[in-house]
């Protein structure tokens, strides 16, 4: 049996008394790259928040690593790039600073910081290709550059599993190509990937499995190159006459553009 | 300034103004970062209540102030946190409770308006002996925490979900700052005043960040800019027999004033000398697949995936696009 890095099962999660996800089950092989795809308001970004524990189960369980998530005790496993338009806050802080928060699980109560901490944050700056970046305010880095800053956080503080909600959003064509080129390291070097996307684009070619929400329900769970009906299932050959089913093929609006 | 060192209230209102323009602006500056600038007023006038409670009770007033400021900063906390009412409108309603609540109680304990002014705006000669030990017990206990817990207090106030995610206690944290912005009102209330003690949280750190890049140098010139402007508020009301609060925020304005001048300054400067932001690495978006002799169509075996107005197809690892007689690397 395969191990699981992350196994949801039966989740129902409600919002201001709203169903949003509806018994889902979604797992994650250790080493496994899957891409949660949807259209906006589908319920990936509820999904994903409820699986590293931001947010309470009407029903189901989330296992990460074998280990409730409510109760996971070694935190550092997982590393949660949220969804943000900015890395910034309300007072200047420094690349190096804001890459330095991934560390917080190493760090002991009114502690500095180590050489490994530090060695974890020039290692996750070279990563995303920032390195010469570490001593600027992250409020005069480019939308995509912030995005990268998140990622280098999430890298820094060493985690087998990488949860990553829409990193790809409104950040340019450069951005996505230096995302794709980490994650394939990673991947390579054995970290699962869990990366909610509304459009891939040269993330593509790294994805091993699929999951397409609607309406809070999975509709379609599978390998993208087992998809049964072909190659044109996959492409945009016909009108849109609904959503992604493992018959139909995935053609969800721009998800693979 | 030596020769005011010799009458007893002054020393104790200069140490007092001391450990209030450093408190204020270590909290405020985690309060800014949450983008809770406004937290300190409320907080203030929730004080206001406590403040009223001593006086109809007989005990202390700073004492009470502090109980009540901390349980109104508690439940602020909570009510952004876990209810559904937005964080300012919590604060809005704690905010309007307090000083009606504040007002009225003074009124029963038959005080003038006078007392209360003395609580709103400061006042130097009224820091007692008593009051002293209070503020500096205090003032060392914000002090310590604000600068011992700075890693957790920066990650949670930087992004409360990836801390929640990496293990922080964020509630915790959360209820924590809030406390200490409580703790920290009733420290400058001698000093600032009520009113006006959330100008010493917030404009300090306004001004560190016209011409700082770091939060570490933000936090560390904020307090010196509190200290700065506290000292030199209280020393100047001595002088010109100005209420100390109001004298002490002007003088942080003014700085402000400067700083952001000063700001400007600095950042036409860079921007004259390096006009463009160093971009992205710029990527070719025409790179040929190299060579390619399986023709890729409807049926070929290899995952097509559409690709704004064409079709991508994944081939071991790459996707390839068809472009005239060769394949593109897209």
């Amino acid at each position: 049996m395969t191990a699981l890095a992350l196994d949801a099962a039966n989740v129902s999660v409600t919002l201001a008394g709203r169903p949003v996800i509806r018994r889902v089950d979604l797992s994650v092989a250790v080493g496994e790259f899957v891409t949660l795809l949807g259209t906006n308001g589908s319920g990936k970004s509820t999904l994903v928040r409820a699986c590293v524990g931001l947010l309470p189960l009407v029903s189901g369980t989330v296992t990460v690593f074998g280990t409730p998530v409510g109760a996971l005790r070694d935190r550092r496993r997982i590393g949660y790039v949220p969804q943000r338009a900015t890395a910034s806050s309300g007072v200047p802080a420094t690349v190096g600073e804001v890459v330095m928060t991934g560390r917080l699980a190493y760090r002991r109560l009114a502690g500095w910081s180590t050489r490994s901490d530090r060695d974890a944050v020039a290692v996750a700056l070279r990563q995303v290709d920032l390195t010469e970046r570490v001593g600027d305010s992250v409020a005069r880095l480019s939308g995509g550059q912030q995005q990268r800053v998140l990622i280098a956080r999430a890298l820094a503080g060493g985690a087998d599993l990488l949860v990553l909600d829409e990193p790809t959003a409104g950040v340019d064509a450069g951005t996505q190509a230096v995302l794709a080129r980490v994650l394939e390291e990673l991947v390579a070097h054995g970290v699962t990937v869990l990366l909610v996307a509304h459009e891939l684009g040269p993330l593509a070619p790294l994805v091993d499995r699929a999951v397409v929400l609607r309406g809070g329900r999975v509709q379609f769970d599978g390998p993208v190159p087992e998809v049964p009906s072909g190659p044109a299932s996959l492409a945009h050959d016909h009108p849109h006459s609904g959503q992604p089913t493992r018959a139909g093929g995935l053609h969800g609006e721009g998800m693979w553009r | 300034m030596v020769e005011l060192l010799v009458y007893d209230f002054m020393r104790r209102a200069l140490l007092a103004a001391l450990l209030t323009g450093l408190a204020a602006p270590a909290i405020g500056t985690y309060l800014v970062q949450r983008r809770l600038a406004l937290l300190g007023d409320g907080i203030g006038h929730i004080a206001l209540t406590g403040v009223a409670l001593g006086l109809l009770t007989g005990r202390a007033p700073l004492l009470t102030a502090v109980i009540v400021a901390a349980l109104g900063a508690a439940i602020i906390e909570l009510l952004r946190a876990y209810g559904r009412t937005s964080g300012d409108v919590a604060l809005a309603l704690l905010f309007y409770g307090g000083i009606a609540g504040g007002v009225v109680i003074t009124g029963l304990a038959g005080e003038s308006a006078a007392t209360l002014n003395s609580y709103l705006f400061g006042a130097i000669t009224t820091v007692s002996d008593s009051d002293l030990r209070i503020v500096v017990a205090l003032a060392v206990v914000v002090l310590t925490l604000a600068v011992g817990l700075a890693p957790q207090l920066f990650a949670v106030c930087q992004d409360e979900e990836h801390a929640e995610v990496s293990g922080v206690p964020v509630r915790a944290y959360g209820l924590l700052i809030a406390v200490l912005a409580a703790v920290t009102v009733t420290v400058s209330m001698r000093t600032v005043g009520l009113l006006l003690v959330s100008a010493l949280m917030v404009v300090p750190v306004a001004t560190a960040q016209q011409v700082t890049r770091s939060f570490r140098s933000t936090f560390a010139l904020a307090m010196a800019i509190g200290v700065g402007a506290s000292v030199s508020g209280v020393v100047t009301s001595f002088h010109v027999d100005t209420a100390p609060g109001p004298t002490i925020v002007l003088i942080a304005l003014a700085g402000f004033v400067v700083a952001a001048a000063l700001g400007a300054f600095v950042s036409r400067h860079r921007h004259r000398s390096e006009p463009f932001e160093p971009d992205e690495t710029p990527v070719d978006t025409h790179d040929l697949s190299e060579s390619h002799p399986h023709e890729h169509g409807p049926g070929c075996g290899h995952v097509a995936v559409s690709h704004g107005d064409h079709i991508d197809y994944v081939h071991g690892g790459h996707r390839h696009a068809a472009h005239g007689s060769h394949y593109d690397e897209h």
